[in-house]
């Protein structure tokens, strides 16, 4: 297939020539009648510089649609060509001359006009054009099939040391994010496959930063079922998925790095990748130590097993979610294997990965947290220490077997091993409507969990009757351990009170959770474009968990039990779903409808004061989507799911948690399951020839009797949190609108992000209702050039505004606020192989009703890289972050009825001092 | 300090967008080629011929053979051809003696004679069939090409991959050179935008690549084919496929048939 990425020469010149091509073909196209009716199409090419005629030069029409050779002629003395009686279609015109570069267009004819008369079509000297963007066409590096997105890196020719990341950032919405995380016409790429398998995948950035980008052939981007949804497309959750396509003329190969870098103020960075390949059997080997913030994106991702859908609690407690979002100093260590092969002819596949980390991160912060109650607020002013040390050890094997040409067994294994240190010291005080002060005190905190968690599944695909119908079955189970202790400190002086309160208590916490699911499914086909599934799925969820509350006794330990905070709580679910799936797909349109039922018997009983209950629900659930394709690039999605959902076992067991006694929760064994009802549109249109992309989304969702919190706060700011299902639907709605393109004539990329984000949620407050409506709009505008091997900027501005009000208090305003956030970065190359690099990012928060002060800030960053050896592969880099050291962490956020700011401890400024050896090497 | 820091990080990024306006201009000559010789290196993997006629054919017969034939060897045979070209006709025609060997696959194809008249479309090609020699004149056979965008270096020359189909269902690979203005190739490949330097075969284990290209026409047009004894590629076909060793030999039969009418 030919890629119109030969159109490197559509810069600066003869983009005007192009464009009135192109408008003059698309008036040509307007309406036609006379099928029959032949074309005659003709024009001159010329030499872009001297304007003199080009003869000879070859002069062809290809089918757009296979690239197959229709016409082909050379140009006459004065450059012209003309082609006659040429049957109206899509074609590509193809133009070459020796030491030229390629044009190439496409040619959308159809019969109306008889005669195209194309204007003069310059051609670039490939000497000249050298020095001038290569890599500038975006036009068929993207093709669209179907929900796929595929890009052509080798019509790119990226040279050998960019790696995926640098040629992503050239392709048509692609684009890098902090840490490397790609996302796509907006969205972000979650995992990364490489040919279709598994590789490091819980942390995409190490192919995509460490794989150089001329080993591969393609990249598809797509969302993927996960494996759960096998049997059910449609209502399977997606991930947004990268999959690397790796050049097939290679048969063997090695790349790998080693890095190492110092810093001021003992910061250090040393990192090491080796991946080896022949023909199918691939072997990698990681590993890292840095205290520079740089964790696998994805960290958190590695506690959930079976293809995501099973989450590893590994802090019952408490609410770190074990992931590093530069809140803290951070440092990391961890590495890793992977092995990838197939036997036998392809009968036989592994995949095998083990994975160990530590990562320990110290914070220091403070945090205002506003609590909206009935006609009154209170304001909890904190400061916290803390750290965090999280080791963690993962495998995962996967083994496939075809046992003939009709059936396949799949087996799969995956287990993490976490454990957990937690150390907290806090200090607060808490303001009643900025009069009276209602508490103050501090807290101590040390807890050890540690958590275990396996999941095993087996699968069974069966094709019969001749392929045409398929039967799969899958059986998984799911177990996991978690064990925890922890020592909490706790002295308050609540109001009107001169000695303070103290509860010093150790709690020894367990829990068990064991899942068996059983599915299976059939399908047909119907028709030529039709397909029907059925399905029955089984599960059965069992959770065993205790706790027991220790105060300190006469003695030195912890041996008084405390009755009222401790329990034993068995929770199970039998669930039978039954559905099917039906399915329609043509060129222009496809239909996916997939109605089940689900019955659901909730069991559970303890020693606490819950009766033993069983309760039997039945739900109807459906999801269906629809698309339209008006063309190839140009497509329209709807879609609807709904489906009830289960309340969690954390919200559901009866004990009281008091580790903090002025926040206690609570959970409520009378929770219903809540019904979920999720609208999603999507509009998605590629033009090629004007390198433009325009992709909206927006989605609405409405919780039925969603599980929400309810607090009562008494007067000494004590709150105790509960959870309920709420009389009121949650609703969430979000649009999205991403937009890129290229002003051709001056080389510039332009884009547009823009979100508008809707929520409105309810909660109770002493016994009221409280409705907390936010709005939240942001725009980012980007401005790009670039030049390879030259440089490149980029300037980016993102003004946003947020509303938030909450229904409950009438002296409390709305807090309304304006953000704005921009950067600029520039790259240069001064000499051979010396690279430049700046970048400014600019944030400013607004002042709101609850916050007192605009937050701004200004971030510089600066780095100069010096490429080595004739292979330019050894790279000695000096950065500085942060030059003004005027970084600070904050959040702000609202939920319920809490407004809340918290700043804390962010890696500021320093200097580091880095080699990095990259070496790589392939035989075809 | 800060201060200054901040201008030097605006300076350099003003010093990066403008150095996004300099360019410069060069050129170049180019020669185009219109007439001359080619010769072209055909390599024929005969073991891999050979394994293929019982792997795919399933003759039993032929593995005994080709067993025997692996000892005595060659693995790749290899002749030399020269394709003698001008805007309006090109001649095809074997220039160095067949190695001997494989002789029972030479005798058939390997002294073919093919002349190409661009102008007609038109191409009188002599073929050899066991003992029998036939001139056959037709049309040019119908090729559909598809250009991608892969290219190779042949004798010099940048030349640009194209996948094609001949006879409907044999897959064909060559290399075109646009510097050459005829669109012919070796034996009666053609129909490119410029000069095929490079077949591939890749189901025949056969390969054809350009090494040599003189810009004189040497031994241009003495084939000496008559064009009054020809018959037409149907005729041939017809013909092929009542013969016996081609309808009875399975794939060897089927490899045959192909190998004489491409």
């Amino acid at each position: 297939m030919i890629h119109i990425s030969s159109v490197k020469t559509n810069k600066v010149v003869n983009d005007k020539s192009l464009l009135k091509i192109c408008l003059l073909l698309i008036l040509s196209i307007l309406s036609g009648e006379v099928v029959s009716q032949r074309l005659e199409i003709k024009g001159r090419v010329i030499d872009s510089t001297s304007k003199t005629y080009i003869r000879q030069a070859s002069v062809n029409l290809l089918s757009a649609k296979d690239s197959v050779l229709q016409f082909s002629q050379r140009t006459g003395l004065n450059g012209n060509f003309k082609f006659v009686d040429i049957p109206p279609d899509e074609y590509i015109l193809l133009i070459t001359f020796p030491g030229y570069s390629d044009y190439a267009g496409i040619l959308e004819t159809k019969p109306n006009n008889s005669l195209i008369s194309l204007p003069d079509i310059p051609l670039y000297l490939k000497a000249k054009l050298l020095e001038e963007v290569i890599v500038n066409s975006t036009r068929t590096v993207l093709s669209i099939k179907g929900d796929t997105s595929e890009f052509n890196i080798r019509s790119l020719r990226p040279d050998s040391s960019a790696s995926i990341e640098d040629i992503v950032r050239k392709l048509p919405g692609l684009s890098v994010g902090k840490n490397g995380a790609i996302s796509i016409n907006g969205q972000v790429i979650q995992r990364v496959l490489v040919d279709g398998e598994e590789f490091f995948s819980d942390d995409p950035t190490l192919v995509t930063k460490n794989f150089k980008a001329y080993l591969i052939d393609k990249i598809q981007v797509y969302d993927k079922a996960t494996e759960g949804g096998s049997g059910n497309a449609a209502s399977a959750a997606k991930v947004k998925t990268m999959d690397v396509k790796l050049k097939k003329e290679i048969v063997s190969g090695y790349l790998g790095n080693i890095e190492t870098g110092v810093g001021s103020s003992d910061l250090f960075k040393h990192n090491a990748m080796l991946t080896a390949f022949r023909g199918k059997r691939k072997l990698a080997a990681v590993g890292s130590l840095n205290n520079v913030g740089e964790v696998d994106i994805n960290a958190n991702i590695s506690y959930e097993l079976g293809d995501r859908r099973y989450k590893l609690l590994y802090n019952q407690l408490q609410d770190w979610k074990g992931s590093y979002d530069e809140e803290g100093i951070p440092r990391n260590i961890s590495g890793g294997f992977q092995y990838i092969n197939k036997f036998s002819n392809d009968q036989q596949s592994v995949n095998a990965r083990y994975k160990k980390g530590r990562l320990t991160i110290q914070n220091a912060s403070s945090a205002v947290v506003q609590n909206n109650l009935v006609d009154q607020f209170t304001i909890t002013q904190s400061s916290k220490k803390n750290e965090h040390d999280l080791l963690r050890d993962g495998y995962r094997v996967a083994y496939d077997l075809s046992l003939d040409s009709t059936s396949k067994l799949y087996l799969k294994s995956e287990g993490v091993l976490l454990e957990l240190n937690n150390t907290e010291i806090d200090s607060f005080s808490t303001v009643l409507n900025r009069q009276e002060l209602i508490n103050r005190g501090y807290r101590q905190q040390q807890v050890r969990a540690t958590a275990k968690g396996i999941y095993n599944s087996i699968a069974w695909d069966k094709l019969v009757s001749k392929g045409r119908a398929k039967f799969s079955t899958i059986v998984s189970t799911f177990f996991s351990n978690h064990d925890e202790t922890g020592k909490y400190f706790f002295s308050n002086t609540p109001k009107n009170s001169v000695s303070s309160e103290v509860l010093d208590q150790q709690k020894v916490a367990s829990t068990n959770n064991n899942l068996l699911q059983w599915k299976t499914s059939f399908s047909h086909p119907i028709g030529t474009a039709g397909k029907l599934a059925y399905k029955y799925v089984y599960d059965l969820f069992s959770s065993q968990s205790g706790m027991s509350t220790f105060n300190k006794g006469s003695g030195v330990g912890y041996d008084v039990l405390d009755p009222l905070y401790s329990g034993s709580y068995e929770y199970k679910t039998f669930t039978h779903t039954t559905g099917l799936l039906y399915s329609y797909d043509q060129k222009k349109f496809s239909i996916e409808a997939a109605p089940d039922v689900v019955f659901t018997t909730i069991k559970q009983q303890g020693n606490l004061a819950i009766p033993k209950a069983e309760r039997p629900f039945v739900y109807p659930s459906l999801s269906t989507k629809v698309k339209f394709n008006f063309s190839r690039n140009r497509f329209v999605t709807l879609s609807y799911t709904g489906n009830p959902v289960m309340p969690s076992v954390e919200q559901l067991r009866p004990i009281t948690n008091n580790v903090d006694p002025l926040n206690v929760f609570k959970g409520n064994s009378g929770l219903n399951p809540y019904f979920t009802n999720r609208f999603m549109f999507n509009y998605l249109n590629y033009k090629t020839s004007f390198h433009r992309i325009i992709n909206l989304t927006a989605s609405f969702t409405r919780n039925n009797k969603a599980i929400g919190i309810a607090v009562d706060t008494d007067t000494a700011g004590r709150n105790i949190y509960s959870y309920i299902n709420l009389p009121k639907a949650n609703l969430f709605g979000d649009i999205n609108l991403f937009f890129e393109s290229k002003i051709k004539s001056l080389n510039l990329g332009v884009g547009m992000v823009g979100n508008a984000r809707f929520g409105q949620f309810h909660s109770f407050t002493n016994a009221r209702l409280n409705t907390t409506t936010q709005f939240s709009y942001d725009c980012k505008f980007i401005v790009s050039k670039s030049q390879d091997a030259k440089y490149a900027w980029a300037i980016a501005a993102t003004p946003s505004y947020t509303t938030i009000r909450s229904g409950l208090s009438n002296i409390i305003q709305a807090n309304n606020y304006w953000g704005f956030l921009s950067s600029i970065s520039g790259d240069v190359t001064v000499l051979s192989g010396l690279e430049l690099h700046a970048g400014v990012e600019y944030l400013l928060q607004q002042k709101t009703a609850s916050f007192s002060s605009d937050f701004s800030r200004m971030v510089c960053d600066a780095s100069v890289k010096k490429k080595m050896l004739p292979k330019k592969n050894l790279i000695v880099k000096i950065s500085v972050n942060d030059i003004f050291n005027q970084k600070r962490g904050l959040l702000r956020y609202a939920q319920n009825n809490i407004v809340a700011q918290n700043e804390f401890l962010t890696l500021s400024r320093f200097f580091l001092a880095s080699c990095i050896w990259e070496f790589n090497g392939t035989k075809k | 300090m800060s201060c200054m820091i901040h201008k030097m990080v605006c300076c350099f990024l003003g010093i990066v967008m403008l150095s996004s306006l300099s360019g410069f201009s060069q050129s170049t000559n180019t020669l185009i080629i219109n007439a001359g010789t080619i010769e072209y290196e055909k390599r024929t993997n005969v073991e891999r011929i050979l394994d293929s006629f019982y792997t795919k054919g399933g003759d039993v017969s032929m593995s005994e053979f080709a067993k025997s034939y692996k000892q005595k060897g060659p693995k790749i045979k290899v002749s030399n051809y020269n394709l003698s070209f001008d805007t309006l006709k090109a001649s095809y025609q074997l220039s160095s003696p067949v190695l001997t060997g494989a002789h029972f696959l030479d005798r058939l194809v390997e002294d073919n004679l093919v002349e190409t008249n661009f102008q007609e479309r038109t191409s009188l090609s002599r073929k050899q069939v066991f003992e029998n020699t036939y001139t056959v004149k037709d049309s040019l056979q119908k090729i559909i090409w598809k250009i991608t965008d892969e290219y190779r270096d042949i004798a010099g020359f940048q030349c640009r991959r194209a996948n094609g189909l001949v006879m409907d269902s044999v897959y064909v690979v060559a290399f075109y050179t646009d510097q050459i203005v005829v669109r012919g190739g070796p034996e009666s490949f053609w129909g490119l935008p410029g000069m095929i330097m490079g077949v591939v075969l890749p189901h025949e284990y056969t390969t054809w690549y350009a090494t040599k290209v003189y810009l004189e026409q040497k031994n241009f047009m003495n084939s000496g084919m008559k064009e009054n004894k020809t018959i037409r590629r149907s005729d041939l076909e017809r013909l092929l496929t009542e013969m016996d060793v081609i309808k009875n030999a399975g794939y060897y039969g089927q490899y045959l048939y192909r190998r004489i009418l491409l």
